[in-house]
């Protein structure tokens, strides 16, 4: 169990008296998810080439009043994607390619890409959004920062809906 | 090959699987003194290894590590099984089976369902009634523990012994309201989810994972709720990693036992028994059965009528997703709940109008509220950038999502077969699934859609775009029957009203392949029943000496 998890498991029990006790005692946990605060480091792509696709990333998701794609590490997501499959590498590796010969104003091609149909500019605006949103919106910045999730924890009572209009 | 080990001696009755059938008919038949054999394909899942309570920002890290969840799922290469057109089988070997990780949809059938062959002449009727399974629904939902309400209906039968229903989230009190207003009841769903200390089992913390299996066993699983107290009256055996060929036949044409192969050492064993209880799941266990050739029985034990294998049936079901304009922008509650939804709509539409197709619908409402999976939606927004962020913050508490299920009628050719040419690792032939859905089906889709749509329509949904029509892949139900189908009349069906078969009076079969019908309900709460009516049955026939 890691430090965040504590403490959010804490958080619930503090919030009750009642969690069972024959629910703690019969929980048991798995192993600890490995710890590493270090920064990140590219895998696949060169450090340059992840920089890069950094920026690109942010350009979907970018950081507002919360944390954007970039914050969130969501390029070095990508790189791992790739470092792991072969398909994603080579598919990430032309997404790129294709991105930077056409870059010369990123506003404006995105701008155009997103909103053509059936033409490669599509195809790898396609893969640059679905691929940042399916990241980022699992990171802790996407998912619990930006979207206000806090849920896969332990209460004693759930309380449904608190909307008094939706009673 | 290494020579066959058999063992001398013979037991009471040896069980095939340890899911919800194996399990029921182990815990039945063992509180009653009789000695059990069980034989399972695979190991105890180890519940403190679940990964429950794993974020999905740690998913990735703890995969990187080398770390692992339970692996469930039987991979198809260890054990391949043809299907044409595609049909996705899922098998979980292993302690308890598909009951760690099920749906815990928990519906009785009604006389709607157990009648329905009689009252439209489809294929055959039920051999039983409500009346007949009543008291054992009573009987299973004080065992393991069903949350629900107490908003039976005709099609939906109630229940006295219903532990207290969650609350309903936003979108699920929408729906319900918006249903209303369209003369169609929505309930409190009904779930093997223990809501409150229930027979030693502690209650559900609401954490949402229930998918990833429970690690407090708050939901009903075989292995914790039957297998362990089971094990406790001394009468159990049980043989992990034990993957059944065969059902063994004696010269008096009774099973004697079966064959079974070591999964992880591939060696060959025969174990004896004087009664033989297959629920290895229904295409497994049908598989099993038509492999069981002999001269007696040259098509598969119990198949003089020629129907095992023959009549899977299932249901058809797809989803349909929108976004309450009340819900847009609210602040993100915790809405996991007992994981997948708290409401059902039971089936309507038997009442008013006559349709153009037989049999009927139910629906289900998983995902609803702020949900993490919200990627599948989320990709469908338009445009990117700030704009976009804002957009999917606004509707991530909004979501209302239907899921349809209706009853796909037994056919005839939608079967399991053996094939001789396709063997797998222990030279046994593999399953062949041969399926499809009808005409009856797609009439009843349109009816589906519109009710979904006109569902959502009246909670002023704006409904993600769909394509009418559209099915998830067979199979995905994951609620196959009818293969070793019950009735009346030993030339249409394999199995008695008791799950004995018809042929050979010392084998039950007790899975979803006993039912003569799938109708649009899950099935495991009637499996469960069915299974200990049958073993209640058996320990009487035994106790009088005639099995």
């Amino acid at each position: 169990m890691d430090m965040s998890d504590r403490r959010d498991a804490l958080k619930g029990l503090a919030s009750l008296t009642v969690l069972p006790v024959l629910a703690q005692q019969a929980h048991q946990h798995s192993d600890a998810t490995p710890q590493d605060n270090s920064a990140p480091k590219a895998k696949f792509f060169s450090e340059a080439e992840v920089k890069e696709l950094g920026e690109w990333v942010d350009l979907i998701i970018p950081r507002t009043t919360t944390p954007g794609a970039r914050d969130a590490n969501v390029h070095y997501l990508i790189d791992g994607l790739c470092h792991r499959t072969p398909a994603a590498a080579k598919a990430w590796r032309e997404t790129l390619g294709w991105l930077r010969k056409h870059s010369t104003n990123r506003d404006a091609l995105l701008a155009r890409i997103s909103t053509e149909q059936k033409t490669a500019g599509a195809k790898h605006f396609k893969r640059l959004k679905d691929t940042t949103i399916e990241q980022y919106y699992t990171t802790r910045e996407g998912l619990q920062t930006e979207l206000g999730w806090n849920a896969n924890t332990y209460v004693a009572v759930f309380q449904g809906c608190t909307h008094p209009e939706h009673s | 090959m290494s020579q066959v080990r058999k063992s001398p001696e013979v037991h009471d009755v040896l069980i095939i699987g340890s899911g919800a059938a194996g399990g029921m008919a182990a815990w039945n038949l063992t509180r009653k003194g009789i000695k059990v054999m069980m034989l399972d394909a695979g190991e105890k899942f180890n519940r403190g290894g679940f990964w429950s309570h794993v974020k999905p920002w740690e998913t990735q890290k703890k995969l990187d590590a080398g770390q692992k969840p339970p692996q469930f799922y039987v991979d198809n290469n260890e054990q391949p099984y043809h299907s044409d057109p595609y049909f996705y089988l899922v098998r979980v070997w292993g302690r308890g089976g598909r009951t760690n990780v099920w749906g815990r949809v928990a519906l009785r059938y009604a006389d709607l369902d157990f009648a329905a062959g009689a009252k439209d002449g489809w294929e055959i009727d039920w051999p039983i009634r409500y009346k007949d399974v009543a008291p054992y629904y009573d009987q299973v939902e004080q065992l393991i523990g069903v949350c629900g309400g107490d908003d039976d209906q005709d099609s939906l039968p109630g229940s006295k012994f219903h532990l207290p229903p969650p609350a309903p989230r936003c979108g699920e009190r929408l729906l319900q309201r918006a249903a209303k207003s369209v003369g169609i009841s929505v309930v409190a769903q009904r779930k093997a989810v223990v809501t409150k200390e229930h027979n030693g089992h502690g209650p559900c913390h609401y954490c949402g994972a229930c998918g990833k299996g429970c690690d407090v066993g708050a939901f009903f699983n075989s292995s914790d709720y039957l297998l362990e107290p089971a094990f406790k009256t001394g009468n159990l055996q049980l043989v992990d990693n034990a993957v059944v060929g065969r059902v063994l036949v004696g010269p008096d044409g009774l099973a004697k036992g079966v064959q079974y192969f070591d999964r992880k050492t591939g060696q060959e064993h025969e174990v004896l028994a004087k009664r033989v209880i297959v629920g290895a799941a229904c295409v497994d266990s049908t598989r099993i059965l038509l492999n069981s050739k002999s001269e007696k029985y040259p098509n598969g034990i119990g198949n003089s009528s020629d129907v095992i294998g023959r009549y899977l049936c299932e249901q058809v079901r797809f989803h349909m997703y929108g976004f309450a304009p009340e819900l847009l922008g609210a602040k993100t509650q915790n809405d996991d709940g007992i994981g997948g939804e708290h409401i059902y709509m039971p089936r309507f539409n038997h009442r008013g109008p006559k349709r153009d197709y037989l049999r009927g619908y139910g629906s289900q409402f998983w995902n609803i509220g702020a949900q993490p999976g919200l990627a599948s939606w989320a990709r469908q927004r338009p445009g990117y950038g700030a704009t976009l962020k804002q957009d999917i913050k606004q509707r991530f508490p909004a979501l209302l999502a239907m899921h349809p299920y209706g009853e796909v009628l037994p056919y005839k050719d939608n079967r399991v077969v053996v094939d001789p040419k396709k063997v797998d690792r222990y030279g046994l032939p593999i399953a062949k699934i041969e399926y499809k859905i009808r005409e009856n089906e797609r009439k009843m889709l349109n009816d589906m859609y519109d009710t979904a749509e006109q569902v959502l329509r009246a909670a002023k949904a704006e409904i993600l775009p769909f394509e009418r029509g559209a099915i998830d892949v067979a199979g995905s139900a994951i609620h196959e029957h009818g293969t070793v189908r019950m009735g009346r009349d030993p030339k249409r069906s394999a199995l008695n009203g008791y799950c004995q078969m018809h042929d050979v009076k010392n084998v039950f079969v007790v899975d979803g392949a006993a039912f003569t019908t799938a109708s649009e309900k899950n099935p495991t709460l009637t499996i469960l029943a069915l299974t200990w009516r049958a073993t209640d049955y058996l320990a009487e026939q035994i106790r009088k000496g005639e099995v």
